[in-house]
């Protein structure tokens, strides 16, 4: 495929699950997954409330250092200490609410398997759990490699900085589009995470540009929350409470974004598995 | 289910009872906010009612979180964020001149913060420094040792730990010339053990600013070998980790020689030595540290000293060396009136006055540069000549007020107009000088200038003019922005107004 075909295909795969997207069934996995993040983020806001003070004063303590016990740093590291909580979460739940949501579009764009399958994927729960775990493990481990340049290079100048983030977010793409379809061969498939994994890079290859575009569409437009754990919000944003919402903002953008990925990724995986045929 | 029944069941087991870290982050939060509007007060220049306000405000965090009791580490955090309240009030108090509700607060810290030794420490410090500025020299030095003996110096902390190691070179500042109060030799033997105690601190920065105080408490005293013995070490340390590639301490080698020659100077002052030895050591400096800009003002030490010890010739030549060689140094307007004192002394009035006007053109609004004029009138007024001192007075005036109106307001025409009512008083031209003052004020509102000049624009309007209706328009004005302040009370006790007194506040 090239280009413009790539472009079309994606459009035509967002534009599908723009319209079921209007149906709130599809939402549901999704959306707990977001009522547990924001739990998340409650508890980090106020971790110093007598209710949870004794578990979360160690908690942030133990992610943001002893400084961010403390205000207004405590708020201004809000996306440094939400980071790693929520890839616990996200390998926990999200992936379970992510094949939920695959399984969904997939029988609604009329996959025959996806019909036989929904009963199966209690069975796979164990699967995406690993799943997201490789997939987060790979993330760290190449955002490792960037930072083992040293950091008086990377840190030199404010281009740098940002050209050093930009490097570890084109890899966390990257990461991405080869397992874009990982998730589906599991849900749908019902395929252990060794041959989804195959299965998926296999397909990526097979339609680089369209998967990429699918991805970098929706993840790529969550860059700037990503650069936010990264600066030094103190000089930049006035009242630290807005650094709270941003971080609302971004669960729910990361919300859409993730249905309309699954959504269009589903979609291509139906459309090249069974429809063709 | 069960799995998240069990995490809840952990949150509740593991929080019950934790208030405290609670009540620190609140206070910290108030802290904060009341330090924003600080903050914004600050850029857009806040009247006295603002200031007011804010001390109040930051009195209110302080009195809303302070504990009874300080049972647990927990506690004593919050205790020190009410104790960080409390002297962000008094500073306010302080930037509005109020000392004595600044004192009141200060003096009720005492007993709840002991515990708080960033606290204990900070509230000794600046009471010495109220105490201080009183005059109460003895007070001022117990205090300090009392602050220095609480906190461990911590230089580059964000507390009184920064620079609480100053304070023994301080109280020895202090002592000198005292009638009551500790002994001299007793605060300079403390201060000396105090120093040499953190000789062998862990910090570098402890061990650097220890040696660095431990010299400057022997020239204090006057012991110039033992001040060149430390400088010399510390020289010798700063060269070696400047060698090694590690973060850099915050002197630089060059400032450390320049101080160590300074301590030469001194001991060369107390003997018999010839300017020779002098000279030798100042080539050394100035060839060690060629692009490090302190051969200049060696140079003017060596020239000052030769001038005290009689050697005027040797003083004019290196003066004059010193404008050769050093055209642009800072420390040369310095040595222009230096050298034109000099030549003064020596009954050479053609040769002072031309270095005078040289030094009022090329420097004019230097400090030295504004005190051509008056100079100039001093000058005729010791050879009792009252015509030309008159002369010297008017033409010095016309000086002043043609840089007032020819440069925009600056901290230099500030310096003129000050020059000004020095002139227009020796003048005799007492009504011109207090609006210069009033004037004065006027430029320094909200700040304790302002109510320093009101206070002698009183006094003038008072005893020299004999003009009561100005004198109580003066000291209304002084009761009515500063009612709670010494100066305030002095007002309102000369309007014989004692009612407005509130000690209270």
């Amino acid at each position: 495929m090239r280009f413009y075909e790539s472009l079309g295909a994606a459009l035509w795969a967002w534009g599908g699950s723009l319209r079921l997207a209007l149906d709130l069934r599809f939402w549901s996995p999704l959306l707990m997954l977001t009522l547990l993040r924001l739990a998340v983020l409650l508890l980090l806001v106020f971790f110093h409330r007598p209710e949870v003070a004794g578990a979360g004063t160690p908690l942030v303590g133990l992610l943001g250092g002893a400084e961010a016990l403390h205000y207004p740093e405590h708020l201004y590291r809000m996306f440094g200490l939400f980071r790693p909580l929520d890839a616990f979460v996200t390998v926990l739940a999200g992936s379970v609410a992510a094949g939920a949501v695959s399984l969904r579009f997939a029988r609604a764009y009329g996959s025959k398997v996806a019909h036989q399958r929904w009963k199966g994927l209690r069975s796979g729960l164990g699967q995406l759990i690993l799943l997201f775990a490789i997939a987060l493990a790979a993330e760290l481990a190449f955002v490792g490699l960037v930072r083992l340049i040293p950091e008086e290079i990377r840190h030199a100048t404010t281009k740098f900085r940002l050209l050093s983030l930009l490097l570890e977010w084109g890899g966390r793409i990257a990461i991405q589009t080869c397992l874009a379809y990982a998730v589906v061969e599991i849900a749908v498939r019902g395929l252990a995470v060794r041959e989804a994994i195959v299965s998926s890079v296999a397909r990526t290859r097979e339609l680089p540009l369209l998967t990429l575009v699918l991805v970098a569409g929706t993840s790529g437009l969550m860059f700037p929350f990503y650069l936010m754990a990264d600066i030094d919000l103190g000089d930049r944003i006035p009242l630290p409470e807005a650094v709270v919402i941003l971080v609302v903002v971004q669960i729910l953008a990361d919300l859409v974004f993730t249905l309309l990925r699954l959504g269009a990724l589903t979609r291509v995986f139906v459309w090249r598995t069974e429809v063709r045929r | 289910m069960r799995c998240a029944g069990l995490v809840l069941l952990v949150l509740v087991l593991t929080s019950c009872g934790d208030e405290r870290t609670g009540q620190r982050y609140r206070a910290e939060r108030e802290l904060w906010r009341a330090d924003q509007q600080r903050e914004e007060l600050r850029s857009r220049g806040a009247g006295d009612a603002a200031l007011t306000a804010l001390a109040a405000r930051y009195e209110t965090v302080g009195r809303r979180f302070e504990l009874d009791a300080i049972a647990d580490s927990a506690a004593a955090a919050v205790q020190e964020v009410a104790g960080r309240a409390w002297l962000e009030a008094v500073d306010v108090h302080l930037a509005r001149v109020d000392s004595l509700r600044a004192v009141a607060i200060l003096d009720q810290m005492h007993g709840p913060y002991a515990a708080i030794p960033t606290i204990a420490a900070e509230v000794a410090w600046r009471r010495g420094r109220i105490a201080r500025a009183y005059g109460d020299r003895p007070l001022a030095i117990e205090l300090y040792r009392k602050a220095a003996r609480t906190l461990e110096p911590d230089p580059g902390a964000e507390s009184a730990a920064d620079s609480v190691h100053h304070l023994p070179l301080e109280a020895l500042e202090l002592a000198r010339g005292i009638r009551e109060g500790p002994e001299l030799s007793e605060i300079d033997s403390w201060a000396q053990e105090y120093y040499l105690d953190h000789l062998d601190a862990d910090s570098l920065d402890v061990r650097l600013d220890a040696r660095r105080l431990l010299s400057e408490t022997h020239m204090e005293r006057g012991r110039w070998d033992e001040a060149i013995e430390q400088l010399t070490e510390l020289e010798r340390e700063l060269l070696s980790h400047d060698e090694q590639d590690e973060a850099l301490p915050r002197y630089e080698p060059a400032s450390i020689r320049l101080r160590r020659f300074e301590a030469r100077v001194g001991g060369w002052l107390e003997s018999t030595e010839s300017l020779d030895s002098l000279r030798a050591w100042f080539e050394r400096l100035r060839d060690d540290y060629e692009d490090y800009g302190v051969a200049p003002p060696a140079l003017w030490v060596m020239a000052k000293a030769a001038g005290e010890r009689g050697l005027t010739e040797d003083a004019l030549r290196l003066l004059s060396q010193l404008r050769l060689r050093y055209g642009n140094a800072p420390i040369l307007a310095e040595a222009m009136l230096q050298r034109a004192r000099l030549l003064e002394r020596e009954g050479r009035w053609r040769e002072a006055y031309v270095e005078y006007r040289l030094l009022a053109t090329e420097r004019p609004l230097s400090g030295p540069g504004l005190q051509v004029p008056l100079e100039i009138a001093d000058h005729h007024r010791g050879r009792e000549d009252q015509l030309a001192t008159r002369e010297a007075l008017l033409r010095a005036e016309e000086h002043y007020r043609g840089i007032i109106d020819r440069y925009p307001p600056s901290p230099h025409t500030i310096l003129a107009r000050e020059r000004l009512v020095e002139t227009l008083e020796r003048l005799g031209l007492d009504d011109l000088a207090l609006e210069e003052i009033l004037e004065l004020s006027r430029r320094a509102a909200g700040r304790p200038r302002e109510l320093r000049l009101l206070r002698r624009a009183a006094r003038l309007a008072e005893s020299s003019l004999a003009d009561p209706v100005l004198s109580r328009q003066i000291l209304d004005r002084i009761v009515q922005r500063y009612p709670s302040t010494r100066i305030g009370q002095w007002a309102a006790q000369r309007l014989g107004r004692p009612e407005v007194l509130d000690p209270g506040r």
